[in-house]
């Protein structure tokens, strides 16, 4: 398993985490806040440039363009083959959309990317639109393929589709069919978290997307987790995901269409402090509470320079600090590679399951100390997770 | 003309002397084994016509022309108002005929197998499905080698569909859960897997995996129970758990897969 950052909004702490921090192996660039400009200047946040491309992919985000003709088009103007640029949804014809597909795929092959994720439209509830797209693609990367270049398809799926069973068994007939030309895919999943809440705890969400990743798997197919929150452990304790995505914000690790359809400010905020002990977020303004019961050790990571950093008592909280987001960095990607490093999947299994039962005790010791976490802080979420891996 | 017999106009006609074997009836087709020139044929008598079904029957057939393991077509005729095909006859015997030999034989099985997907990979990588796989439809040469009969419900995956939606044509002993659901968009090269499956599980043991009539079969696939005993000397069990996943999707995609299991 190897972690990809994806890149949005101050990008430029993610390239820092990742050259002066060791954290992940490469990057993803969003197209929504990098124009195609962005990738021939020589340098990116005082990179190479042509360092960082060796080790990038570029997400399109095509996402927005069939669910509203209103989409919020961000820097994707700037890609002439955009569909964002048309606007006039009478004239969107099939033609069109492979089109702007294919046109996507040779602009990432210009620029000299070896690794091509190719873009692909959202469909909330008719898959076989959906399949058509997919089929058509791969006729053509199967005539076209350059040799040397991975060629990774784009899967979107709505929360609609990712909780039908036999929705997913279809696609992933499609998906592992006899002539698949891709190399591997890039899952998009809709998990539409319950209000107040940071991660899905629907079992249907989470039994069927880990179905999408160990049928992939199986069938040797290499599997890019894109747009994954910290719930990637449990996908990743059951199957060998080949790359997960970080994120610092939430637009880029919870997917949802809306984001591509509307402008939406995530407002300001004190930010959030991710705890491995707890398997969760604790909002900044609980910090202290939990300081003072003398709980900090409960919830406190170890060996993370910016944990250490963001849990002094007069740091001044916010969501534009970079320490904040870094912690998470450092923090997930630690959770994330000791699961992977357990190469037998029952013990990784038995591994998971037992890094949620010490966050659950760390829930209840917290609570002997009187500190009860509420809305998404509060163990929502590790119960569901241990009925999930103990019922595969 | 009545489907069970033949004119002695037509018999005249195409200088068919005498039969071989003795008629048998399918489902939309009539079997006679006439002589013909001194040679041994087949005829397939259709009764309703020539169709898009028996259109595809014979495409196929035409397509792989070139491979011995399936019969060649000698001619279609249509003659008073009645539609037929001259096939060649494989010499050898129907493997239903010969399948005690088989009763605990892994290796024989395997081998069996092997000569079959040899026969069926290039159909299935033209994204054809024979739906049908069964020992009545296996013929096993004089040589020992196996030749597939019987594209008539085999399927075009990249043309259009001739069953309606919760209908599929299927014989229940080897079918899939998707034919026994009915499900035509989930049938594939897979659902054959699957009948292979089945057939390797039915030489080897003398009975199906999951259950002896219609009605268990199909319970156990509604009730998504893959579990099936066998014999602790049965070599390809492996092969079989693989073949016989109820998810189509979990079945082996590339067909080497499934051949390295043998």
């Amino acid at each position: 398993m190897k972690i990809l950052h994806l890149l949005g909004h101050c990008s430029n702490w993610n390239v820092d985490a990742h050259y002066k921090n060791g954290i992940g192996e490469g990057f993803v660039f969003c197209a929504y806040s990098f124009p195609p400009e962005y990738f021939t200047q020589k340098k990116i946040h005082h990179y190479s440039t042509s360092e960082i491309l060796s080790k990038s992919f570029i997400d399109l985000q095509y996402f927005g363009k069939k669910e509203s003709g209103s989409i919020d088009r961000g820097k994707f103007s700037h890609y002439s083959f955009h569909p964002a640029n048309n606007l006039n949804d009478d004239s969107i014809t099939n033609v069109y959309l492979i089109d702007s597909i294919i046109r996507g795929i040779n602009f990432q092959l210009e620029l000299g990317l070896t690794n091509i994720i190719i873009p692909n439209y959202y469909e909330n509830d008719d898959i076989n639109k959906l399949l058509v797209i997919i089929r058509q693609i791969n006729k053509w990367v199967a005539q076209n393929k350059h040799e040397g270049i991975r060629y990774y398809m784009s899967i979107p799926l709505s929360n609609h589709t990712i909780i039908d069973n036999d929705k997913i068994e279809n696609i992933l007939i499609s998906l592992t069919d006899i002539d698949i030309a891709f190399d591997g895919y890039y899952i998009v999943c809709e998990s539409k978290p319950e209000n107040r809440r940071k991660l899905s705890v629907d079992y249907k969400y989470l039994r069927n997307l880990s179905r999408v990743f160990e049928v992939l798997k199986k069938q040797n197919f290499t599997t890019i987790y894109a747009y994954a929150n910290w719930d990637a452990i449990i996908f990743l304790a059951s199957t060998d995901i080949d790359y997960i995505t970080i994120a610092s914000f939430e637009n880029l690790r919870n997917f949802n269409i809306r984001r591509f359809t509307q402008n939406e400010d995530g407002g300001p905020s004190k930010g959030w402090y991710f705890s491995e002990k707890l398997l969760n977020v604790v909002r900044a303004q609980v910090i202290d509470l939990i300081r003072a019961q003398k709980g900090l050790e409960i919830i406190k990571n170890d060996k993370n320079i910016f944990s250490d950093a963001i849990l002094e008592p007069l740091f001044q909280w916010s969501n534009q600090k970079p320490d904040v987001h870094k912690n998470y960095m450092v923090a997930v990607t630690r959770l994330l590679q000791n699961i992977s490093s357990i190469s037998d999947l029952e013990n990784r299994k038995n591994y998971v399951l037992s890094i949620i039962e010490s966050a659950i005790a760390n829930y209840e010791a917290l609570e002997d100390k009187k500190v009860f976490l509420e809305d998404e802080n509060k163990n929502y979420h590790l119960r569901t997770w241990q009925s999930h891996l103990r019922t595969k | 003309m009545i489907s069970q017999t033949i004119s002695q106009q037509l018999l005249d006609h195409y200088n068919i002397s005498g039969f071989h074997a003795n008629v048998k009836q399918g489902g939309q087709k009539t079997v006679f084994f006439p002589v013909r020139d001194g040679k041994k044929q087949v005829l397939k008598l259709f009764q309703n016509g020539y169709n898009d079904r028996l259109d595809r029957e014979l495409e196929i057939y035409d397509k792989f022309k070139h491979l011995d393991s399936i019969p060649q077509i000698i001619s279609v005729e249509n003659f008073n108002g009645c539609c037929f095909i001259f096939e060649e006859f494989i010499e050898g015997d129907t493997l239903c005929d010969i399948e005690n030999r088989f009763i605990g034989q892994s290796p024989l099985i395997t081998q069996l197998l092997k000569d079959i997907f040899e026969v069926m990979t290039p159909i299935w990588e033209q994204k054809l499905v024979h739906r049908d796989i069964k020992p009545e439809n296996i013929i096993i040469r004089e040589n020992g080698k196996p030749v597939i009969i019987d594209f008539g419900i085999a399927r075009d995956l990249d043309g259009a569909t001739l069953t309606g939606t919760g209908f599929q044509p299927m014989s229940w002993r080897f079918a899939s859960p998707e034919q026994y659901a009915g499900d035509k968009f989930k049938i594939s090269y897979r659902t054959d897997f699957f009948s292979l499956g089945t057939l390797a599980y039915y030489l080897y043991h003398g009975q199906l995996p999951f259950g002896n009539s219609h009605n268990e079969i199909s319970t156990k696939f509604q009730n998504n129970d893959e579990s099936f005993t066998y014999n602790s000397a049965f070599t390809l069990h492996e092969f079989c758990r693989e073949a016989m996943k109820f998810s189509v999707s979990e079945r082996p995609r590339a067909i080497n897969d499934l051949i390295k299991l043998l």
